[in-house]
């Protein structure tokens, strides 16, 4: 058995993930820096929102806590703030984090809260049955927009970015080494580090623009460019996304990284980690 | 007339929130009820405190900015009532007493939160000091409104546990037994403050601040390991998470949920669970009991809690002197509802009058447990004023004239 | 038109990443330094790491075509043993092939990944006109024994067979190699022009052994197992293995149908949505990027 699996919840499995849904790779993609970071998980803890991404955070032997849908940074936050010595994920999706949530994510990232934020953005609504997401790209057909999506998507990386995350990345699920070695950045950063990873919803969003199986569906994300080793001082603006039904070629790599306080910091909440505790 | 417009008497004084320390004499100091709410907070072991603005709850908050820091607590400004409680739940699991504050619209908001806390049995305690509503309303006028909301305002059925002061003193009382609760019976505890209390100053002993808080919340008694179930509850039917990151690795979720926290559509356990988060705050009728003002020989019984409490007993005395034998039963706990001491204390009443800042919300659980039998007569005042000692008496004359036989 | 006066003709060829296109620019800036004419062409389909790469040099008083014809070149020089007897049937009769001994194998030559076996031309006499160079060898006591800065070496022996100063080959290195590698590749340079080829003929005619050779044994078989119950028959696995060993069985579960086919390269692991497929350790082969 691959050594990540160690990190499973053996009897969880399988995952409820549709067949060929992009976030089981980037899952076990996680899994695998983690299996190279972590001899146990005791000391991470994996906070989650609602939707299909965040579903994943049930299948890992490690502290998770699945709250409510949107406000998985709020209880990071908090959770941070008692316990500063814990490995704080939050996985989130692009309904989660970004529509629901967004509010959330901008405050987050403005306080600097060290963590690692983790969202999936796979342009749908996939465990209420496909409809249109704030990422859905103009054009698309979901549920909810029978006749093509009207509105102009978020790039959450450079909302992130403007709302004062310090580190900003975006991977994707085709390229799953590039996820791990951002991966394994964004949780060397100190602060809050922002990873978009694009990912497929093959029964929904694939299905209904008629874009193909979940190989297709990989294969079209191949034409992302990959901007590995990004110049972090010369900063490299994002592109502008594209309009078209699918979804536009966009830049993958780390866009942004920085140093100011975290929140913890900010407030003078030792490293000691259990004052509150107390 | 004159009499009846007189001040309300103080409540009569607690017994001291904590004993004296180093043997001096704890003297009187005027106390806000906001402040004295965020004082037993403190003392009740309280480390970590979000919230966002709004009246009239903010001295809350802003105490606790001032206070948190100087003894390792934190303080933070949300950056909504969501957010606010989903950070002391955050808080919570970390292993910290938390808690935030609020009024009714902040309130609805924390609703889905407090449904979470209640099926994940995450302990936090939330005040809510309750304005005129509905909507924006009346922000700083008082009102009793939020009584079904404390109970019914998230969806399903959530076993809530709700406290309601009775003056500034018991601000800070409550506020501290509201954590004590929350700790021992591992659900969110609800303080239903009213704009009246929550801004009135009052003379008190405010608990020693060099008193050692309590000892940290114990862990469960099971070990850690693959068999570890979270939600496997101990003799008293509560289930004692572990704070995260103490060797413990489990799952904690908003869905319906077994013993090992898994997530389960089945009807028979989910059936279950309902059941035991009900029959596990049950206690908290116990541990609360219920205030009495010349109640002994009291034939009309006036039921009132918070400030129009206050009132009734001003009102008890106008009719007393009267000639009515009137008497009051002051519920500190409006959820779970006290059936059985309010059927003991109304036991032989010929009149009962549930006096209240709403339109009759509690009233109703009052006329539950009485039943058809005996004359209620709810005395009910909604839009920004408090019912006056004057207005309670006339209400129970006019009532009584009606329903007694002479 | 003089036989002096007759354009000289230079095949410089390699694999990608060896620098064969930096040497061809050295060469012709020495060329053009003279005040020669020179014309130069590459041929480098597979620009990519390990693919073939030849560059086309022609240099004289006047240069009318860039294309070096069959049996006509004056040198070949080769950064790559295999790649270097590929271009023999360029060199003309009088002509000299100069070839690194090193041996970069592309993709397209292993016709057995998994075992490592190569389709090389290692067997074959060498041609009289051949003479191989042990590059890292002469290189070993600089900083330059390292494939970037090898070429140079080759370079340093072609400079022995051509007209042209020491100083303007170093004029034209420092001008073109990056900067932070001149020293090491001038270095290099310097060891090669100072080799003394053997003379003709007393070179044994039989290629090198080779200084790394296929395994007696192949590695152990990558052990690839698939959890069926987790398979949820996506058919990513199957499209994306390199060597097709995955098929999807009549349940539409994944089966590792043909182990002998793989190289143990991971990505039906790394892509598999299911967490399903376990890849035991075994040699990895190059992964496509």
């Amino acid at each position: 058995m691959n050594t990540e699996k160690r990190l499973l919840r053996p009897d969880m499995m399988p995952h409820m993930l549709c067949p060929g849904c992009g976030h089981g790779i980037v899952f076990e993609a996680m899994l695998r820096v983690l299996d190279r970071r972590f001899a146990t998980l005791d000391q991470v803890v994996f906070v989650a929102g609602i939707g299909c991404s965040s579903r994943i955070v049930g299948y890992i032997d490690a502290g998770t806590l699945h709250t409510t849908h949107g406000r998985p940074l709020t209880f990071a936050t908090g959770l941070k703030m008692a316990r500063p010595e814990l490995t704080v994920i939050v996985v989130t999706g692009d309904g989660d984090g970004l529509s629901i949530g967004g509010n959330h994510l901008i405050h987050a990232a403005r306080r600097n809260v060290d963590l690692t934020c983790l969202l999936f953005n796979n342009e749908v609504y996939g465990m209420t049955g496909g409809q249109a997401a704030p990422t859905t790209v103009r054009g698309a057909y979901t549920s909810t927009t029978p006749g093509g999506n009207r509105e102009t998507p978020f790039d959450a990386a450079r909302l992130a970015e403007a709302a004062g995350a310090t580190f900003v990345a975006r991977a994707q699920s085709y390229r799953p080494q590039l996820f791990e070695g951002i991966l394994e950045q964004a949780l060397d950063h100190r602060g809050f580090a922002f990873l978009e990873v694009l990912t497929d919803c093959t029964e929904y969003f694939g299905r209904t623009n008629r874009l193909g199986t979940g190989v297709d569906l990989l294969q079209s994300q191949s034409r992302a460019e990959p901007a590995i080793g990004v110049d972090l001082a010369a900063r490299p603006t994002l592109r502008p996304v594209a309009e078209t039904a699918v979804r536009p070629t966009l830049p993958m790599g780390v866009f942004h990284q920085s140093r100011r306080p975290t929140l913890a910091e900010a407030l003078g909440v030792g490293g000691g980690g259990d004052e509150l505790a107390r | 007339m004159s009499r009846a417009r007189r001040l309300p008497e103080p409540t009569r004084p607690l017994p001291p929130a904590a004993p004296a320390g180093n043997g001096a004499h704890p003297t009187l100091t005027l106390v806000q009820g906001n402040e004295a709410c965020a004082r037993g907070a403190l003392a009740a072991g309280c480390r970590f405190f979000a919230g966002y603005p709004i009246s009239p709850s903010s001295e809350i908050a802003e105490l606790m900015a001032r206070e948190l820091p100087g003894c390792g607590g934190v303080f933070l400004q949300m950056e909504d009532e969501m957010a606010s409680l989903g950070a002391v739940l955050g808080a919570s699991l970390g292993g910290a007493r938390a808690m935030t504050a609020t009024s009714g619209p902040g309130f609805s908001l924390m609703q889905e939160h407090l449904g979470y806390a209640s099926l994940a049995e995450i302990p936090c305690v939330v005040v809510d000091v309750m304005r005129g509503g509905p909507s924006t309303g009346l922000p700083t006028l008082p009102a009793q409104g939020d009584v079904m909301q404390a109970q019914w305002g998230s969806h399903g059925d959530r076993a809530a546990v709700v406290l309601a002061p009775g003056g500034v003193a018991e601000m800070l009382e409550l506020t501290r037994v509201a954590f004590e609760l929350a700790e021992r019976l591992r659900t969110p505890v609800v303080v239903l403050a009213d704009e009246v209390i929550a801004h009135m100053r009052e003379g008190m002993r405010l608990p020693d601040a060099s008193q050692a808080p309590p000892p940290p919340r114990p862990g469960p008694a099971q070990p850690p390991g693959p068999a570890f179930a979270p939600y496997r509850p101990n003799a008293a039917g509560v289930a004692e998470l572990p704070a995260f990151g103490r060797g413990y690795r489990f799952h904690v979720t908003g869905l319906m949920h077994d013993e090992r926290g898994r997530p389960t559509s089945d009807p028979v356990v989910a059936a279950a669970l309902l059941d035991r988060l009900e029959r596990k705050v049950a206690p908290a009728v116990d541990l609360v009991p219920a205030d009495t003002y010349r109640l002994a020989d009291a034939r009309v019984v006036l039921v009132a809690y918070g400030i129009t409490a206050r009132i009734a007993r001003a009102a008890v005395d106008a009719l007393r002197d009267q000639g009515v034998p009137a008497g009051l039963w002051r519920p500190r706990l409006l959820w779970p509802v006290p059936e059985q001491a309010m059927a003991q204390a109304l036991a032989g009443a010929e009149l009962v009058v549930v006096a209240e800042m709403n339109r009759g919300q509690w009233a109703r659980e009052v006329d539950r447990v009485l039943g058809p039998g005996v004359p209620s007569a709810p005395c009910l005042k909604a839009g920004g004023s408090v019912i006056t000692a004057e207005e309670l008496t006339q209400h129970v004359l006019g009532a009584r004239a009606r329903t007694v036989a002479p | 038109m003089t036989a002096a006066a007759a354009p000289r003709s230079l095949i410089l060829a390699g694999v990608g990443g060896q620098g064969v296109l930096l040497a061809s620019n050295v060469v012709a800036q020495v060329c053009l330094d003279a005040g020669l004419d020179v014309k130069k062409s590459e041929v480098h389909g597979m620009s990519q790491r390990g693919g073939t790469v030849v560059s086309h040099i022609r240099f004289g008083p006047t240069v009318h075509s860039v294309t070096v014809e069959p049996h006509t070149a004056d040198w070949v020089v080769a950064f790559e043993w295999a790649e270097g007897l590929r271009c023999l049937g360029l060199l003309g009769p009088g002509g000299t092939a100069f070839i690194s001994r090193e041996r970069w194998v592309p993709p397209s030559a292993l016709d057995d990944r998994r075992g490592g076996h190569v389709a090389y031309p290692l067997d074959q006499v060498v041609p009289e006109q051949v003479v191989p160079v042990d590059t890292f060898t002469i290189a070993a006591e600089a900083a330059a024994a390292k494939a970037a800065v090898a070429q140079t070496v080759m370079l340093g022996v072609l400079s022995r067979q051509l007209e042209f100063p020491a100083d303007a080959w170093t004029a034209a290195i420092e001008r073109w190699a990056p900067a932070k590698s001149v020293p090491d590749n001038l270095l290099a340079f310097e060891r090669g022009r100072r080799w003394e080829a053997p003379r003709a003929g007393t070179l044994p005619r039989v290629a090198p052994a080779p200084a790394v050779g296929p395994p007696a044994e192949p590695p152990p078989a990558p052990v690839v197992t698939i959890e069926a119950a987790w398979c949820k028959g996506c058919e990513i696995c199957v499209a994306v293995c390199p060597e097709r060993c995955l098929v999807m069985d009549a349940h539409d579960i994944a089966v590792f149908a043909h182990p002998e086919r793989c190289t143990g390269c991971r990505l039906c692991s790394w892509l598999c949505p299911d967490l399903a497929i376990d890849v035991a350790a075994a040699a990895a082969a190059p992964v496509p990027a």
